[in-house]
């Protein structure tokens, strides 16, 4: 028994001492190496046809919002070149009825109205590719809000034939609402401004992540369509386009302002989609990925290390009790490094793939001060994450054991407009703070006259 | 830029002569660390006396404490009243704690709850007397007092501040490492002398290396955020 846990142990310790360099060697890069072009040179300049596509299920709340903002989007107001096709996926409540209002007054808005069939993001993307025009579909969730230059900087890449999708940054913009939202933007700062764009730069798989970010339509249609099978799409397509040797690209400067959730609760059933998902992704295409001639051998690891990313948390676990087997079986030197190293690399790790080194470089890059005084506190975010992914992979493993199916796709709850209280029409739980949900618009606001006037 | 390329060749200069400084000064830092907990212990009424020496890094000796643990032999009720308080102490408050602190505070029944089975399942004895422990304590802590430099250099040491904005925060680090080790290790004898070593698991793994990495991440991101408002003021531009 012994042996075995100190198998287990080092075999925990190596995967997670892997992924904390990975993290530092990204901060590095991101700090002290060449940037690569983020073709940010051509923004307006190159300027394909492009449908936006925003899947819509009760969004009454937040669909105006998410329609003005790219109605105010600096980008050719041509019907040939730019088509806003909301998609109101089995709504009950007034969705429907708003975007035929919008529509009525901008023929650049045509809503797809969708009653029957299969529900989720993936089905009613595919029946929106079928009726998009655009050479690039660029996708936003509905709580989404775009920065006014953000659809410029997503279409400059397209320029380059190999690219087959675009990301942008989300920047989240309830951030005062709660203790842990405040803690998403850390964790989204570092996974953007370090994560993301060091993996851009080193030649490795930058995730699509399925809004905030445009797709070329040849390249999803040489790529097999959304799958709706899948809970994780955005990840689900990244692989597929990186197998087929289509490039990623990640561009910094195109912000999009998101709102994360601000309830524990709500975290929770987010973190769980994304760990079933991406594992499923992990199981589904790890061998494909691994013989892709297109794919060199670190992009390949990069991209083990980036579907296995869920897996990092039942190993933490295991790892862990494999260090009170030692502990009581008198092994003290060893369970000394190993609780050392767990402590230190489980705590770096987790959190979507934010490391507080990362974090904190990317704050002050950004030029964040006191916000970054938050980080020790991710401790709760790493271990509430342990916890919650853990659990989610024992389910989905009973469930493949089993061979029942995937749990279906779950909307993300909105807060925004205090919508705060979960009444199970899929909008929020838990309350919403008004003052800091103006200040965020307050912000975006703020941002977009700037821009107006720099671009003026 | 806020970042410095040469600045990471000037952070690894530091680290290494941190260390060579740390190594040098170890055992009266060790003596001082032991005559600080031998002091509290007073405070605490625990009794003690001087153990064996142990090697922590070639060359580098440290001398351990002796103290005893409750005998459950003596109060047999003891554990099960600890565990029976912490399962209570975690059911009546579940929905009073924070949901990410949950996980956390679990640990707490879980670990009383291991180590009663292996008291009354294995051995009546946990393998570690209480000078054990502080021998696996030194080895650990005498290890990350190592570290600290290295963390901060490749962290903080590439910061475009000026260079006594950031050494100033090595010495306070390691002054509060060198103190919290102490308090940590004598609250953690004290435990054991009343109440008894069922602690000892959970005292190892919660009070040990993670509150380490808590403290050292805390004084990183005060660092950061002291470093961030300077260059604040340069009106640098950023990248």
């Amino acid at each position: 028994m012994i042996f075995v846990a100190r198998a287990i142990a080092l075999v925990v310790t190596v995967v997670m001492v892997t992924y904390m360099l990975r993290h530092f060697a990204f901060a590095l890069n991101r700090l002290f190496r060449h940037q690569r072009m983020n073709y940010t040179d051509l923004a307006g300049f190159h300027l394909p046809s492009v449908s936006i596509l925003i899947p819509m299920h009760n969004e009454e709340d937040v669909a105006p919002d998410v329609l003005e903002a790219l109605l105010e989007a600096d980008y050719p107001h041509d019907p040939e070149r730019f088509e806003i096709i909301p998609i109101n996926d089995h709504s009950t409540d007034r969705t429907g009825e708003i975007l035929d209002a919008y529509a009525l007054h901008n023929p650049l808005i045509k809503p797809l109205h969708r009653q029957n069939g299969e529900r989720g993001k993936s089905p009613t993307l595919r029946e929106a590719t079928k009726i998009a025009r655009g050479e690039v579909l660029v996708i936003f969730d509905a709580d989404y809000v775009p920065g006014r230059a953000m659809l410029k900087f997503l279409a400059a890449p397209f320029a380059d034939p190999e690219v087959g999708a675009v990301m942008g940054r989300v920047v989240p913009h309830n951030v005062g609402s709660s203790l842990l939202t405040r803690l998403m933007d850390l964790e989204r700062a570092g996974g953007y401004q370090i994560n993301q764009q060091a993996r851009y730069n080193l030649n490795l798989l930058p995730q699509y992540g399925g809004t905030a970010g445009g797709v070329r339509r040849v390249a999803l249609e040489a790529a097999g369509e959304w799958d709706s099978s899948s809970l994780t799409e955005d990840t689900e397509l990244t692989v597929r386009l990186a197998i087929l040797g289509w490039k990623v690209a990640y561009i910094n400067r195109a912000e999009c302002y998101e709102e994360v959730p601000e309830n524990w609760d709500v975290r929770r059933k987010q973190i769980e989609r994304w760990a079933i998902g991406h594992t499923e992704c992990f199981h589904r295409y790890l061998g494909k990925m691994l013989r892709s001639p297109c794919l060199s051998w670190k992009a390949k690891v990069d991209g083990v290390l980036l579907l296995g990313v869920y897996l990092t948390a039942p190993l933490i676990v295991l790892g862990l009790l494999a260090c009170v087997v030692l502990f009581f079986g008198g092994q003290t030197y060893l369970p000394a490094l190993t609780a050392f190293f767990i402590a230190s690399t489980a705590y770096n790790c987790l959190g979507n793939f934010a490391s507080f080194f990362e974090i904190g470089t990317s704050v002050v890059l950004d030029g964040g001060q006191q916000r970054v005084r938050l980080l020790s506190l991710n401790i709760a975010n790493s271990i509430f994450s342990t916890a919650t992914v853990t659990l989610a992979l024992a389910k989905y493993y009973g469930r493949r054991f089993f061979g029942r199916p995937l749990p279906p796709w779950s909307k993300t709850k909105r807060f925004r407009n205090g919508n705060g209280n979960g009444n199970g029409n899929g909008n929020g739980s838990g309350t919403s703070d008004p003052t800091s949900r103006e200040r965020g618009l307050k912000f975006i606001l703020a941002r977009n006259t700037l821009r107006k006037s720099v671009t003026s | 830029m806020p970042f410095v390329k040469s600045f990471l060749f000037q952070g690894l200069a530091v680290a290494a002569l941190a260390d060579t400084l740390l190594l040098w000064q170890m055992p009266r830092i060790l003596q001082w660390h032991s005559q600080v907990i031998q002091t509290f212990l007073d405070w605490a009424r625990v009794p003690w006396q001087m153990g064996r020496e142990i090697t922590l890094v070639p060359g580098i000796t440290a001398r351990l404490l002796q103290t005893s643990y409750l005998n459950y032999q003596e109060y047999p009720y003891y554990p099960w009243a600890f565990l029976g308080g912490a399962i209570a102490v975690f059911l009546i408050g579940y929905r009073l704690w924070p949901t990410p602190i949950r996980p956390l505070v679990f640990l707490l029944p879980a670990s009383l709850a291991i180590t009663l089975i292996y008291l009354e399942i294995v051995s009546p004895l946990v393998p570690y007397t209480p000078e054990d422990f502080c021998s696996i304590w030194y080895h650990g802590e005498a290890y990350i007092w190592l570290l600290i430099p290295w963390i901060f250099a490749v962290s903080f040491f590439t910061l475009a501040v000026p260079f006594v904005m950031k050494i100033g925060w090595l010495p306070l680090l390691i002054s509060y490492a060198f103190l919290w080790s102490a308090v940590r290790l004598t609250l953690a004898l004290t435990t054991f002398h009343y109440f008894g070593p069922i602690w000892m698991p959970f005292t190892y793994f919660i009070f040990g290396f993670l509150a380490d990495f808590m403290y050292i991440v805390t004084f990183y991101s005060l660092a950061l955020d002291r470093a961030a408002r300077w260059l604040a003021t340069r009106r640098e531009i950023w990248q």
